[in-house]
């Protein structure tokens, strides 16, 4: 009797502690699905309910079976945050198994998102079995998700996310034969005078996509060419051949002749002109000595403008073979398992100051370069080749980037006038460690991204001073190195000031900070399509009839 | 962006109104350069209004500061803003420009 007194005891004092903590203490009201309770304790599904009044009885239930209770502790041993995951995993979990919504793939068995709608690094098998593993990488996806945006967002509907599905099938098949088509025929291969693609559907020049050189023509534009043809652009629904030859596009797109030429050629044309207009009128005259030497004036002058044209001509060829010969020096992107480098490169006049390398280090490092030399033309082309090299070459054997850049100013310095400095953000990044020094000269900040670290953006800014101010001391006091493990799923983005600058019609500048929200949105995909998105989004933040102002270059990096 | 200039007691004050973006490089250059042909040699160019600065502008601000310095002037940068100050730290310029926060500090620099 006293043993059924004492048990009713402790029973009535553990519902009344109960009730206290479940009502003060937040960790103890963590629920997923609205059904299933989690033990702040074990962490653990300790209660399932369908009545909020079960609640109480049943953790007391689970409370006299829990094992950590058991042994006495009281206080949570999971925050609150973790069990909110845990939470959101498990009605993640119950509707990936249970609703087709969240089943989608496409024809590459490429997970989509059905809140954003876009494709993910998830693979569902081909037989459709979703396994525990396959959850988590959802999971892991629709935590950084801005459109589930922590379960206050709405998903999609199913037709809408099987209709993304299709178009992005269509452009992946398409992607396919782009390639063969740019390879093939030359009216794929069309470019205005500023390496911009110009479509032979519709004829427009799309300024988003880069083809100043065959590496990008094959490399990056063919997505982006899929992508405008199967959803913007009106000539190609017909689905047939282009009907423009590649002669018909380039005499639309020919590079205007500068001014200062056609308007000198404009008066050679008047005058000689005049002079034949002259020369009829005088035909039957007695004056025709006049007319001779009318004619021979008119003959000098428009030697000297042919002359002039030809000088002209010589140098804008020199500046297109610069140009070429500075594409074709663009290093390759290196190939290193569990690493997925892609870059895009855009020059913004005839020559960039805008550089990128990945100099080998080491057998076990490389280096990851990206800089940006003040200005932009011939000179700043100039000083660009010369600072990437001299950086390149100092990397042989140096694992700190420290030391390598200090070495690199002290040879670049005398070089350079006082108003030409180059921005740099040199790395060494160990493939057997995957431990990662950076130094920053002034440049942008180096970003990372993963969903599954705390918190998923990061902003390294070591300190430093851009290359070519200083002689040696300040910059080597200044310049800091700072290091980072890099783990799988790693998202780094490089970036210059071609796109943190971009500035549109109401000259507000793009700024580090969108560039943020972008690697939020799009940095748990792989690092081509994040800088594609990236690229895209830049480009029509400037406005689509706005020409480049600078040079762009991107790096991005994703560890897998 | 838009400049205009004042003469104070011993230097010359540049204002700039409005951000320096590429386009306005060349501009805010001469600017400059006609100042220093103009044997103006103490500049401070004002940047309370500047919310941005691009790295061509800064380019041009360093090759006049360095010209000045030759001939025996100054360049300096009186009350720039967070955000432009932050442009200079990142670059690790304001170890190489002066920047003051008012102009008597300014007069006081030049005195």
């Amino acid at each position: 009797m006293l043993d059924k007194w004492k048990k009713e005891r402790e029973a009535a004092k553990l519902r009344e502690w109960l009730t206290g903590t479940l009502a003060a203490n937040p960790a103890w009201s963590v629920v997923a699905g609205r059904t299933q309770w989690i033990c702040p304790l074990c962490g653990l599904v300790g209660a399932t309910f369908q009545a909020r009044t079960e609640l109480l009885d049943k953790v007391g239930a689970h409370l006299e079976a829990c094992p950590v209770f058991k042994e006495g502790t009281r206080g949570p041993k999971f925050t609150k945050d973790q069990l909110d995951l845990k939470a959101r995993f498990l009605e993640v979990k119950a509707l990936v198994l249970s609703n087709p919504l969240w089943q989608q793939r496409d024809s590459r068995g490429r997970w989509f998102c059905p809140y954003c709608l876009r494709d993910s690094e998830v693979q569902i098998p081909l037989d459709g079995k979703i396994n525990l593993d396959i959850i988590d990488k959802m999971h892991v996806h629709i935590e950084s998700c801005f459109a589930y945006d922590h379960g206050r967002g709405q998903p999609k509907t199913l037709a809408d996310l099987q209709r993304t599905i299709q178009a992005h099938d269509a452009v992946a098949k398409l992607e396919v034969q782009v390639k063969q088509k740019i390879a093939a025929t030359p009216v794929w291969r069309v470019r205005d005078a500023k390496g911009s693609w110009v479509c032979p559907y519709c004829r427009q020049v799309l300024l988003s996509i880069n083809a100043s050189s065959m590496i990008t023509l094959t490399e990056t534009a063919p997505v982006q060419i899929s992508m405008h043809l199967v959803n913007h652009c009106a000539g190609y629904r017909s689905k047939r051949e282009p009907a423009a030859t590649a002669q018909e596009l380039e005499a639309i797109f020919k590079p205007a002749a500068p001014p200062v030429l056609a308007s000198a050629t404009a008066a050679a044309a008047a005058a000689a002109a005049a002079a034949a207009a002259s020369a009829e009128a005088d035909a039957n005259s007695a004056t025709r000595i006049l007319t001779d030497q009318l004619m021979q004036k008119m003959k000098k002058e428009m030697a000297e403008i042919r002359a002039e044209v030809q000088v002209d001509k010589s140098a804008r060829l020199g500046l297109e073979e610069a140009r070429k010969k500075q594409m074709q020096m663009l290093p390759e992107l290196p190939k290193l398992p569990g690493l997925d480098f892609h870059v895009i490169y855009k020059p913004c006049s005839t020559v960039a100051g805008d550089f990128y390398d990945f100099p080998r280090v080491s057998e076990d490092e490389i280096g990851i370069l990206i800089g940006d030399v003040s200005g932009h033309g011939i000179e700043a082309g100039i000083v660009m080749a010369l600072v990437r090299k001299v950086i390149s070459i100092h990397a042989k054997g140096k694992s700190s980037p420290k030391a390598t850049m200090v070495a690199s100013n002290a040879d670049i310095y005398p070089d350079l006038d006082r108003s030409t400095f180059a921005t740099v953000s040199y790395c060494v990044l160990n493939l057997k460690t995957r431990e990662l020094r950076m130094t920053r000269a002034g440049h942008n900040p180096i970003l990372l991204f993963n969903p599954a670290r705390s918190p998923s953006l990061l902003s390294f800014e070591p300190k430093g001073m851009a290359v070519g101010v200083d002689k040696g001391l300040r910059f080597e006091a200044t310049l800091e190195e700072s290091a980072c493990d890099l783990q799988r799923g790693d998202m780094l983005l490089f970036f210059t000031d071609g796109i943190s600058e971009t500035a549109n019609a109401q000259k507000e500048e793009f700024g580090i900070d969108r560039v943020k929200e972008e690697l939020n949105q799009y940095g748990g995909h792989e690092a081509k399509y994040l800088l594609h998105m990236l690229d895209m989004n830049v480009a029509e933040f400037r406005g689509a009839e706005r020409e480049l102002e600078d040079d762009i270059t991107i790096i991005g990096i994703k560890v897998k | 962006m838009e400049l205009s200039s004042k003469d104070r007691e011993g230097f010359h004050v540049v204002e700039v109104h409005g951000n320096i973006l590429v386009g306005d490089v060349d501009s805010f250059e001469m600017y400059l350069k006609s100042l220093k042909s103009r044997n103006v040699l103490k500049i401070a160019v004002e940047m309370s209004q500047v919310d941005s600065i691009v790295s061509g502008a800064i380019g041009a601000l360093m090759g006049l500061a360095d010209e000045l310095e030759a001939m025996g002037g100054r360049l300096v940068l009186l009350t720039p803003n967070v955000k432009v100050l932050n442009v200079f730290r990142r670059m690790g310029l304001d170890q190489v420009f002066r920047i003051y926060d008012s102009e008597e500090e300014t007069r006081r620099s030049f005195s």
